[in-house]
């Protein structure tokens, strides 16, 4: 059987029935197999919720991971406000040599 | 009697080896398991007309290896025919894994209606402020420090 050293696949979870309603998981699965090595990786996470009413129509629920969105944008703004106090930072000197 | 030892031996080393893989195997199956939709998604929790689904991402890491061996004691002339050629054989493997797990969102269900709502880790939040500050402060501190003198 031939696999894949990456995979990136949606998966879909047994539906989860709430009066005339259906609630299906759906996550996300990227797996990390290298062939010649024995060590593998498998990141999991929740990717959307399908409800279906009784009528037959869907609704798709993002599910979304805040802590990590507003991790990304602390470190963002990290770098964002070091590179603009590192470009004042040569501004100022570029000035203090040409006053001199 | 030299014959008979060497099947042996051979017996407890394929022996040994199935075990291993068969070890090996559970290993991958238990850590394939976290790719399943059931990882993520915990058991619904009913309470009166509310139905709560946790949710959660997972993290699953596993490496290992192994090895084995044998060899014979090489004997001198004369030797072979005093008694049976020794033998031995050898193997050993080893193997380390990880799972982590975090809380991402919790999926509520109510006859109004089914929203998502977010799970969030405010120590996670806490250790990126700081870290980000920190390099912050760093590049404030490096900007601002004086050029050292110049030897002369």
């Amino acid at each position: 059987m031939k696999s894949n050293a990456f995979s990136l696949e949606n998966r879909i979870g047994e539906p989860v029935k709430f009066g005339d309603r259906q609630m299906i998981p759906i996550s996300q699965v990227l797996r990390i197999q290298p062939p010649m090595l024995n060590l593998g990786l498998v990141w999991n996470r929740p990717a959307s919720i399908v409800v279906r009413q009784a009528d037959g129509s869907e609704q798709v629920l993002p599910v979304i991971d805040v802590t990590r969105r507003y991790q990304w944008s602390i470190f963002a703004a990290g770098i964002v406000f070091s590179a603009f106090f590192w470009a004042v930072g040569r501004f100022v000197k570029i000035i203090k040599e040409k006053i001199a | 009697m030299n014959d008979e030892s060497q099947v042996s031996l051979e017996d407890s080393e394929a022996r040994q080896i199935d075990e291993t893989i068969h070890v090996v195997q559970e290993t991958i199956a238990k850590f394939l398991e976290a790719a399943d939709v059931d990882a993520v998604y915990g058991k619904p929790v009913q309470n009166g007309e509310t139905l709560i689904l946790p949710a959660a991402e997972v993290l699953s890491g596993l490496g290992f290896g192994m090895g084995y061996g044998g060899g014979s004691e090489q004997l001198e002339e004369g030797e072979a025919a005093a008694g049976p050629t020794r033998r031995g054989v050898g193997g050993g493997g080893g193997g380390g894994g990880r799972v982590f797990s975090r809380p991402v969102a919790v999926v509520v269900a109510t006859p109004q209606g089914v929203r998502v709502e977010p799970v969030i880790d405010v120590s996670k939040l806490a250790l990126a402020a700081l870290t980000a500050a920190g390099f912050m402060f760093g590049m404030l501190v490096k900007m601002t420090r004086l050029p050292r003198p110049t030897a002369e």
